[in-house]
């Protein structure tokens, strides 16, 4: 007997668990039937499919390696120099790449280390040569660096701030050097996060790929990803795709697995407060400063220059030619449009997918299906998910006739994830705070949650809704297998833009995308933040 | 009369508690002991929030174990987490009262300036000290009418001058509605400033 009961969410959400293990489930059986259905395993096959396979693999592994080598000396150095400007400017930084649409991104990085980047000009106007053409696998490792370094330098700089303030106070007690420091007081507590980190990062660089097509420079530098979208839209070798596409689900599955194992249900998160800078000694020593401050110029040019360089090549005579595109309306009107659906529906069934979590963790049923069906949704990337939709309807329907559809309910899927951790964790604090409460007062069901959950919940449901409309009107993967010169987003335009070597119209349109996507991104958490702070009356 | 009989409870780690215990209407019974015997499972137990293994708990006669925590006579205080941060101190009383109260100005504002909180009506938890917070569900409690009121510590966090107070407050309302009130204290003063039975609970 509890009085802690699932209520009607609980069966909402395994129906909708049901639904989506059953979308994923028909995708990978459209994929083995493809790919059972070539003509065997010709030994030029496995080997390509082994070369692209492991070069994923060696550039995933190299990206998560070089984003850590980067971001541990900044975290360190930027909490020695912790004050509430430079933390203010580094939540500020390390929060852009999170919505920056990836191919926004690659203009960037274009703008600094290219040909005619700024790098390049600093360097003529000094004398020296101009920089090669920034493709093939350097530009990719830049690329995973500039987006995936941020990341970890908001972890494992909240992660120092989270070691207790006694420590700081024993080190500078004990005058513990630079490498004592790291050793006895910031490497137990960094090794705990370090792993699920290095497997997060992993994950996002293995399943990379618009970064990967418009930087990788050839078939030379493809990854899984590229491969099953050259073999799908260019080669139409759909046995090949199912091959490729499996064997990316199957990796990913591991990884996901190994994260799962490594960092339990949460993700390796910012943690909430952290504590203050202790005076330790040598940090004033000019040493200790000549290295923070070269180790910050590091991280500035390659996490923040790229973002001047965008605002610097965007703003441009062609901005208004661009402007004057009817293509660049319709693409916006179309990247707007599924992004805000996809936003609404990623965050609103991961609402009832964590509600009914919540509901019954606390009555002690089980949980599992629900958290199945959305880890499924993190091995199943967009493009392993796009290919098993093009297999599965290509023989009842015009694929490409249901492109806005499939988009919609592809990008939908893939930030499900990220708008179910984010709501799920806040629901089950709320859960363990306000359930004894809420039913001693006889608050309960739809009064419950519209009263005391929805505006306890209003900043988490507004950032998952902004992330996924974000991450929706940044992605190229599903648009690249299913768009066509009818059906057109602001990414995708972008993408032939910068294919067409129409370098100043590419850096105005991702000026523009990058307006867009953060003012879409803003308009969500200030309307959830407004909608919470209504009176109660 | 609150008559709590032969109820006996094993929590999840193999350890035992037994009550027996009678509270009157109109009266206060102080519960005292060490951390551990079991002080807030006994409040849990009355408010359904764990279920004895064998026993009864009554109101005037009748069995009410059978009921979920929203349908017991009981309203409760707990040590903490009584507010809900997003809601002003009014909200959070308002929230927790029957709809036919809610509108009731004069009654609440009553119960804000008799626990000497009158003005923060408006604001939110977090604004608020924790003596004041605890006096907010106070006065919730009081407001909600039922005739079992539990308090677990609740008046731990108020300074001592503020808590006589209080208790002259809860002991004049406890014999006007004819309540019965059973609190947790660790504080020997309270029992003693409320004149009140104690029961001293041990291992």
């Amino acid at each position: 007997m509890s009085w802690r009961r699932p209520g009607p969410v609980s069966g909402l959400g395994l129906g909708l668990a049901a639904g989506l293990l059953l979308l994923a489930l028909a995708s990978i059986g459209a994929l083995i039937g493809a790919a059972g259905s070539g003509y065997g395993t010709a030994s030029h096959t496995t080997g390509y499919i082994r070369h692209v396979a492991g070069f994923t693999f060696f550039q995933a592994s190299l990206s998560a390696l070089l984003s850590l080598a980067l971001a541990l000396p900044v975290a360190r150095a930027c909490w020695r120099r912790a004050s509430k400007w430079n933390a203010n400017l580094l939540i500020l930084f390390a929060f852009l790449p999170v919505v920056m649409p990836t191919t926004v991104a690659a203009t960037g990085l274009i703008g600094v280390w290219g040909q005619r980047g700024i790098m390049s000009q600093l360097l003529q106007s000094t004398g020296g040569p101009a920089l090669p053409p920034v493709y093939g696998l350097g530009a990719v490792l830049l690329a995973h660096v500039f987006f995936n370094a941020p990341l970890m330098l908001r972890v494992l700089s909240s992660t120092l701030g989270g070691i207790p303030q006694a420590q700081w106070r024993l080190a500078a007690q004990w005058g513990l050097s630079d490498l004592e420091r790291f050793a006895k007081i910031e490497w137990p507590t960094l090794k705990q996060v370090i792993p699920g980190l290095l497997a997060l990062v992993f994950l996002l660089c293995f399943t990379s790929f618009s970064l990967v097509l418009m930087l990788g420079g050839g078939p030379a530098v493809t990854t899984l990803e590229v491969s099953i979208y050259t073999a799908l839209r260019f080669d139409f070798d759909l046995p090949m795709a199912g091959k490729l596409a499996l064997l990316q689900l199957m990796i990913c599955a591991g990884v996901v697995i190994l994260l799962t194992m490594l960092t339990g249900r949460s993700w390796p998160g910012a943690a909430g407060k952290t504590g203050q800078t202790l005076p330790q000694r040598g940090d004033n020593a000019l040493s200790t400063r000549i290295t923070d401050g070269v180790i910050l110029a590091i991280f500035v040019c390659v996490t923040v220059l790229p973002l001047f360089a965008i605002l610097w090549r965007g703003i441009s005579p062609k901005l208004a030619a661009v402007l004057a595109w009817p293509a660049f309306w319709q693409a916006t009107f179309t990247s707007l449009s599924i992004a805000v659906l996809s936003g609404l529906l990623a965050t609103g069934i991961a609402l009832v997918l964590a509600s009914a979590r919540s509901r019954r963790a606390v009555a002690s049923l089980a949980v599992w299906p629900l958290d199945l069906a959305i880890s499924l949704y993190l091995a199943v990337s967009a493009i392993v998910l796009g290919t098993g939709m093009f297999i599965l309807l290509r023989t009842v329907a015009d694929v490409f006739l249901l492109a806005p559809l499939l988009v919609l309910l592809g990008n939908m899927l893939v930030s499900l994830p990220f708008a179910y951790r984010i709501l799920e964790g806040r629901l089950a604090s709320l859960a363990s705070t306000q359930d004894r409460l809420c039913a001693a007062l006889d608050i309960r069901g739809w009064r419950r949650f519209s009263l005391v959950t929805l505006p306890a919940l209003a900043p988490e449901i507004g950032y998952a809704a902004g992330l996924s409309s974000a991450l929706s009107l940044g992605d190229m993967t599903i648009v690249a297998l299913f768009g066509s010169q009818q059906f057109q987003t602001l990414p995708w335009l972008l993408y032939q833009t910068m294919a067409r070597y129409r370098a100043g119209e590419a850096a105005a349109l991702a000026l523009l995308l990058l307006c867009l996507t953060l003012l879409l991104f803003t308009l969500f958490v200030l309307s959830a933040k407004l909608a919470g702070r209504r009176n109660y009356a | 009369m609150l008559e709590i009989r032969s109820v006996n409870f094993t929590r999840p780690g193999g350890l035992s508690f037994s009550y027996d215990i009678t509270v009157a209407e109109g009266e206060i019974l102080a519960v005292q002991g060490p951390s551990g015997v079991g002080k807030t499972t006994l409040l849990d137990l009355i408010a359904g929030f764990g279920y004895p293994d064998s026993g009864s708990i009554s109101w005037n006669g009748s069995n009410f174990l059978a009921s979920p925590p929203w349908e017991r006579p009981v309203t409760t205080v707990f040590q903490s987490d009584n507010l809900f941060t997003h809601l002003t101190c009014l909200e959070n009383v308002r929230i927790g009262l029957p709809s036919s109260q809610r509108d009731d100005h004069a009654a609440i504002d009553a119960a804000f300036v008799r626990l000497g909180i009158d003005g923060l009506q408006n604001r939110l938890p977090d604004a608020v000290s924790g003596g004041q917070q605890q006096r907010v569900a106070l006065a919730r409690a009081l407001l909600r009418d039922k005739p079992v009121l539990l308090l677990d510590e609740s008046f731990s966090a108020l300074d001592w001058p503020t808590r006589q107070g209080c208790f002259d407050s809860l002991r004049e309302i406890t014999e006007a509605r004819r309540m019965a009130v059973l609190f947790v204290s660790h504080d020997e003063r309270d029992a003693a400033h409320l004149g009140c039975k104690s029961l001293q609970l041990t291992a």
